[in-house]
């Protein structure tokens, strides 16, 4: 870890938070939030400096993630199903907001059908803003591999959500 | 259209505001530089934690401690106790291949066994360990009555250094976690000859845990904060000691 922890933290952590809120809601973020940095502050001295910190602190939330997925996947149709972000159920305007984002509904659907790994390589790239090479060395998996796989989710998505905002369409 | 509308969907969910932050860094830090151990693989720890909190009631707030199974030590870690081993050897793989690090302890899966059990309202809290490839040794604390999952147990752990500080006689550990959210584990190690550690909690109060293979093991209510630990000798005279937070500090 080439610059101090500190420094690593304050550059990362909104960017992490934000992504893992986004996924299981605002307090289990902040437990694996908690826990990543402390990994990572654990083994500062163990790690190559030379190597950016980014994916190696995605891989770790990655796995922590491991233990969530069924929480993320009940969140995503929860919305679907009923139009209300369970993420954003303690905001004011949650409610109010349902009507305004129909298309989050539809893309909460696509991502609950996705593959969990699937959906883990589509958001590394989306939200965490990782490479290919990045997401390959977060979740130690070949480059060649990500590539294709995220093509082919990508290419799922695109076909799914066709489908649900023609079906959207056809139903009003 | 689908990075703009995933983009949209983040965007939502607002960036966590300073007080969060800091919380957070105080207890990355905090529990990081108290367990001064590295993790066990990265999956666990908190997805698992715990604690609890047992019935060995102490003068405190809180019930404390945790029930000893005599038997527990050296029994052979049955399949998902190693499965979760192995997962963290395979994490260590990938740190290194990754060249994240030049090396990263690996336990030797074959020799994982159980070092403490205790008893807690949400049932038997074990700590099991194996040796490592640099000397160390890996520990990993689940709850028995908690399923497996596709990589062993859930639970976490960490294999120390084998060589801790010159100044660190006693690595500390507390966990508290969703799965289990009544209860905070409390754990460590000893890096001197002790039979027990005496922990001494921010009322004032004490209690004391066993010392087996250099590990301790208790459990805890939600909450609890302990203050200092030492490290006993078998004549009761204190070998080493830690100071967890300053008095009259606060933590986050």
């Amino acid at each position: 870890m080439g610059r101090s922890f500190e420094a690593v933290f304050e550059a990362e952590f909104a960017s992490l938070h934000r992504y893992l809120a986004r996924r299981v809601g605002a307090g289990a973020s902040d437990e694996l939030a908690a826990e990543a940095f402390a990994v990572a502050f654990r083994n500062r001295d163990r790690l190559d400096p030379a190597r950016p910190v980014r994916p190696w602190l995605y891989g770790i939330a990655a796995n922590l993630m491991r233990h969530h997925w069924r929480k993320e996947r009940r969140m995503l149709r929860a919305y679907a199903r009923t139009g209300v972000d369970p993420i954003l159920a303690d905001e004011d305007a949650a409610a109010e907001r349902a009507d305004a984002h129909a298309r989050h509904r539809e893309l909460a659907t696509a991502l609950a059908e996705l593959r969990k790994d699937d959906r883990e390589i589509l958001l590394l790239n989306a939200w965490a803003e990782l490479t290919d090479a990045e997401i390959a060395d977060a979740l130690g998996l070949p480059i060649g591999t990500v590539k294709s796989r995220l093509s082919r989710t990508r290419e799922k998505l695109r076909n799914q959500l066709g489908e649900i905002g023609q079906e959207a369409v056809e139903t009003r | 259209m689908i990075d703009e509308l995933l983009n949209t969907f983040r965007s939502e969910v607002a960036e966590p505001d300073r007080e969060t932050a800091e919380r957070i860094f105080a207890l990355a830090t905090r529990s990081a530089t108290r367990r001064r151990h590295t993790t066990l693989g990265f999956r666990p720890r908190l997805a698992l934690g715990v604690a609890v909190a047992a019935l060995v009631l102490v003068p405190t707030a809180v019930a404390f401690g945790g029930k000893l199974a005599d038997l527990f030590e050296g029994t052979p870690a049955p399949p998902d106790v190693s499965t979760a081993f192995a997962e963290s050897n395979r994490m260590a793989d990938n740190v290194v291949q990754q060249g994240f690090a030049a090396q990263w302890p690996h336990a030797d899966v074959s020799k994982a066994h159980g070092v403490i059990e205790i008893q807690t309202p949400d049932g038997p809290e074990d700590l099991w360990a194996a040796p490592d490839d640099l000397g160390g040794q890996c520990s990993f604390i689940d709850f028995a009555n908690d399923p497996p999952g596709k990589h062993g147990m859930s639970g976490f752990g960490d294999c120390p250094r084998s060589a801790p500080q010159p100044d660190e006689k006693i690595g500390f550990g507390d966990v508290w976690t969703y799965v289990h959210p009544d209860l905070l584990t409390i754990y460590g190690s000893v890096y001197v000859d002790a039979t027990e550690v005496r922990l001494t909690f921010d009322d004032g109060s004490t209690a004391t845990l066993p010392v087996v293979e250099h590990f301790f093991l208790g459990s805890a209510a939600k909450g609890t904060k302990v203050d200092s630990v030492a490290a006993l000798d078998a004549a009761g005279n204190q070998v080493a000691a830690r100071t967890l937070r300053p008095s009259g500090s606060t933590r986050g």
